[in-house]
């Protein structure tokens, strides 16, 4: 319950630091991205592993930095796999009539087994000082957190959310270990709902600012549309500029980056290794507001091309505001000798963007 | 030349800070590490030394697993011979960036041009008569239950003379899908108007068929509404709308997902450019078929002047509207 340090040991403070660039990273996604294209495709498992070990490597403690060691083979080969279990998929419900309804089931009873095994592919491909991540989760043990938890949300219209991000976070998080030095999460589903009722006032706002927006937008695109449109037809004019749906869609921006950062210190902050609290995230909402505002406006106005320096800044704040709390842990921990999993499951879980975020 | 790095033997998380030396052959000989029984000297087979990815740490593979972890990349290049060619050699100059850039943007434009229309006339010439049948139907049923269009209050004969003729002029083209040809009294704002719906369902309103001088008049317009039949242009359409869609979210996926609404804008824009292609297109069968009937071209010219001057400008949901740019147009006909 509580996550205060045993008073005999404070913890050596060891800040995260990220040491990558926007130009440099920018020459390294252009390049990629090229060599991707004019090989069809087929370089893109190689361009993501460089990308990745790009943040990876400049992700710092103490000047040592992590690393991605995926095999861009097995994630090619995950790739084709997905596309065709998803042409199967495809195929089946327009040829099997009715058959949509099997198929979503078995969609959701697969899904904790990808959950699973992209978790366990990422983290098992990523290591620190030479010690491989771990990741011990299974599918009995996944299944209530992602499933039934998922059902009970959507059942109570969304007011057990708070809990069902709770267990999918504990889940995520206690399963996951540093070479043989398991993590543990402290929080309590008490934590996660009263973080949500702090935020109501920031959610009614957003959502009356959105309907405001689009509002404001539908009236003043509907008054300079052509003369000769009668009313009703201007406000179809208006909606169709799709100028009213970015209005909403702005506010409801704000609100995700508002709750990301939240969302990532709650969790940050419950977090032990070895059984003591080893992160402190501080992160603020609003300088996390403003990034996601200031990053999507210059993204659009550059058609695309400010992103990489979009994801660096990204990067280099949340690093800025998170520390490793070192109780002696990071010179001790030992390797654990296990089998490469392939990427099937990493690749369908990236495919359709299951991994459990756990903040990072 | 001795190089600062951490050591980590693969057992432990153990940091040793040590020195190394790579000779020329390829060996490597680590410096200052404290313990004894780890190995000191170690042959070219043994060492690997990591592609340099920008400036993060550059990583040594030695055996059993251990490491060598240094951020001193710019010593292991010169101690290595000058880096080489390499990616990294690509991805340091700015030069290869922008060539890059013009790589991608080539790509995404060609793709998005010439690509996607490509692919959707194959895909809209593979699709199976019934299919195409099916959506014709439900297209003309969609199409009256709004309420602009209301059953046609031409006489019977005429009727009867206009599609008489069409279908003559259909076999005379040889082209062999089927078609439904379709009379409605279009109301309020619809005025003069015909189009092709997806299927082959080719719709004419009242307000033409009275607009026109005579009947050679109305084939010219339903000639180039044959056309856009014949060339499968709605389904074209269709599919390029999506096609183009999906293009521009797997291009968008590689940025944050608010940037999708950015690419809402480009395919709105490009929707027009495909439009005048399709316009020419059936412009051009058109042409073809007035020839081969006997007509003179002068036909279509003269009809869509009238239209032009009929509406004072495009208005509404007028032929105009959905058939763009006419003046450059009537000019290919005269």
């Amino acid at each position: 319950m509580t996550d205060s340090p045993p008073s005999e040991s404070f913890p050596r403070e060891v800040p995260f630091q990220f040491t990558g660039a926007g130009g440099e990273y920018f020459r390294i996604w252009i390049v990629n991205l090229a060599l991707s294209i004019l090989t069809l495709g087929i370089y893109s498992a190689w361009a993501k592993v460089r990308r990745l070990n790009y943040f990876y490597g400049n992700a710092r403690l103490e000047g040592l930095g992590f690393t991605y060691l995926a095999n861009p083979k097995n994630i090619l080969i995950g790739r084709i796999l997905v596309v065709i279990g998803l042409a199967a998929f495809l195929a089946a419900e327009r040829w099997i009539p009715g058959s949509q309804g099997a198929t979503t089931l078995l969609f959701i009873l697969l899904w904790p087994w990808l959950v699973c095994r992209a978790r366990s592919f990422n983290l098992k491909n990523t290591a620190f000082r030479n010690v491989r991540f771990g990741f011990d989760g299974t599918y009995p043990q996944a299944f209530g957190p992602l499933v039934v938890r998922a059902f009970l949300t959507g059942v109570t219209l969304g007011l057990l959310y708070p809990h069902f991000l709770y267990a999918r976070n504990r889940f995520a998080v206690s399963f996951s270990r540093f070479g043989k030095t398991g993590f543990g999460f402290t929080a309590t589903p008490g934590d996660f709902h009263s973080m949500f009722w702090k935020s109501v006032g920031w959610v009614i706002l957003m959502v009356i600012l959105g309907a405001v927006l689009m509002n404001g937008l539908i009236l003043s695109v509907a008054a300079h549309a052509p003369k000769d449109l009668n009313p009703s037809e201007a406000v179809h004019f208006a909606v169709m500029t799709f100028l009213p749906v970015a209005g909403f869609a702005l506010p409801m921006l704000l609100l995700r980056a508002y709750f990301l950062a939240r969302t990532a210190n709650l969790v940050m902050n419950h977090i032990t290794l070895d059984g003591k609290p080893c992160l402190r995230s501080e992160l603020s909402p609003f300088v996390m507001m403003w990034l996601y505002a200031s990053n999507a406006a210059l993204i659009i106005v550059t058609l695309g091309l400010f992103t990489p320096w979009a994801r660096v800044r990204m990067a280099d704040y949340r690093a800025s505001r998170l520390t490793f709390l070192d109780h002696g842990v990071l010179e001790r921990v030992l390797t654990d000798a296990g089998e490469e999993s392939d990427a099937l499951g990493e690749e369908a879980g990236d495919f359709m963007d299951v991994d459990v975020d756990v903040g990072f | 030349m001795e190089i600062q790095a951490d050591y980590f033997d693969g057992k432990s998380s153990r940091r040793h800070s040590v020195r190394f030396r790579l000779e020329t052959n390829g060996g490597l000989v680590l410096i200052g590490l404290a313990s004894e029984d780890l190995k000191r000297r170690f042959e070219p087979d043994e060492v690997t030394v990591e592609p340099r990815l920008g400036n993060a740490p550059r990583r040594i593979l030695l055996p059993d697993g251990a490491l060598l972890e240094t951020p001193e990349n710019d010593a292991v290049d010169r101690a290595l011979g000058g880096g080489g060619k390499n990616l990294h050699a690509l991805e340091r100059r700015w030069r290869y960036a922008f060539l890059a850039l013009a790589i991608a943007i080539a790509f995404a434009w060609g793709g998005v041009r010439w690509g996607i229309p490509a692919l959707a006339e194959t895909a809209a010439f593979a699709l199976p008569e019934e299919s195409r049948a099916l959506l014709g139907d439900q297209a003309l049923a969609g199409m009256d239950k709004t309420k602009l269009f209301r059953p046609s209050h031409l006489p019977k004969e005429t009727k009867d003379r206009l599609a008489a003729r069409f279908f003559a002029m259909e076999a005379a083209l040889k082209t062999d899908e089927k078609t439904t040809l379709a009379f409605r009294r279009g109301k309020g704002r619809i005025g003069a108007n015909a189009f092709a719906l997806p299927g082959g369902v080719i719709v004419m309103t009242d307000a033409l068929v009275d607009l026109a001088e005579n009947d050679d008049e109305v084939m010219a317009i339903l000639a180039h509404e044959l056309g856009h039949h014949a060339r499968r242009h709605a389904l074209r359409q269709l599919l390029q709308n999506s096609l183009a869609a999906l293009f521009v979210a797997a291009m968008a996926g590689d940025v944050f997902s608010l940037s999708g609404l950015s690419g809402a804008l480009p395919t709105l824009m490009l929707q027009t450019g495909y439009t005048r292609d399709f316009e020419r297109e059936a412009d051009r069968f058109a042409l073809e078929a007035l020839k081969t009937l006997g007509l003179p071209p002068r036909t279509f010219a003269a009809i869509l002047s009238r239209l032009v001057a009929s509406q004072g400008g495009a208005r509404g949901l007028s032929f105009l509207r959905t058939h763009p740019h006419v003046e450059e147009r009537i000019k290919a006909f005269e």
